[in-house]
């Protein structure tokens, strides 16, 4: 990379100008948002929220099925048990 | 300012390891190094704003890796010096910033003497000319050493070579000045 300008005597900026310019709060704040643990950051909790709302569901959908079977076997024994006896 | 005491570095250390555990311990480097940084990168291009901005991403930077920094012995402003030069390398990459040098006559005046030559206006000129032709590394050295009039062992210390290295370097860097202005006059 070659320099494209070269500048004399340029007027440099003062010390006070540059001590003027310190913000250590703004670098402060924008660590903050860098380097926040997951547990304080918005996004944790909407991706804690959307996983316990599908594991739920999950949950849900497999006891409804297991339900399901669990009926389906009752009766098909019923079924069974009350054949022998008419026969 | 950049070379200090056994018990200076120390100190320093004791803020480290302190902004290590907590960043708002990291307040009394950021005072104390901003102005050096700043002058650094503004040394390197012209727009000031821009040289405000990262200057700031350099302490972002050094914050966020502090966990990463390894105290070698020499001052910290050494490790802060790499990322600034990192920084304003991507700005440069990115064409967010123009490479420029920026010198005072007074240095045109010193780096003559040094390749022995008489001082005339036409001559500064033609030395001005010859110093873009140079690479990068080397007019790094140059604008160190004669521009901002650093030592060797700073020299050194920011581009993680050993003194004696950063002389021979600079050295070198000068006689390609030499022979690149020969040629053009």
């Amino acid at each position: 990379m070659k320099p494209k300008k070269i500048i004399l005597n340029r007027t440099e900026f003062s010390s006070n100008c540059i001590q003027n310019r310190q913000d250590f709060n703004s670098i402060l704040k924008q660590i903050e948002l860098i380097i926040k643990p997951p547990i304080k950051r918005p996004y944790f909790y909407g991706a804690v929220g959307f996983s316990s709302l599908a594991i739920a569901f999950f949950t849900l959908c497999l006891n409804t099925q297991l339900n399901e079977k669990k009926i389906i076997k009752k009766n098909a024994l019923k079924s069974e048990k009350i054949q022998p006896e008419a026969e | 300012m950049f070379h200090q005491t056994i018990q200076r570095l120390e100190e320093e250390l004791s803020w480290i390891l302190r902004a290590q555990k907590n960043p708002e311990s990291f307040g009394p480097l950021y005072k104390k190094y901003h102005e050096q940084i700043f002058r650094y990168i503004y040394q390197r291009m012209n727009d000031e704003e821009l040289a405000f901005d990262i200057t700031s991403q350099v302490f972002i930077k050094a914050m966020t890796n502090l966990h990463k920094y390894e105290y070698r012995g020499v001052p910290f402003a050494s490790w802060l010096y790499r990322i600034a030069k990192s920084e304003l390398y991507q700005s440069f990459r990115n064409k967010k910033a123009e490479r420029t040098v920026n010198l005072e006559s007074y240095h045109l005046t010193e780096i003559m003497e040094e390749i022995e030559e008489e001082e005339l206006e036409h001559q500064k000129n033609n030395l001005l000319l010859t110093l873009v032709r140079l690479n990068e590394k080397d007019l790094q050295l140059i604008e160190m050493r004669f521009f901002e009039k650093r030592s060797f062992k700073e020299i050194g210390e920011i581009l993680e070579i050993t003194e004696n290295n950063a002389k021979v370097k600079t050295f070198r860097a000068l006689e390609k000045l030499k022979h690149l202005y020969k040629n053009k006059s």
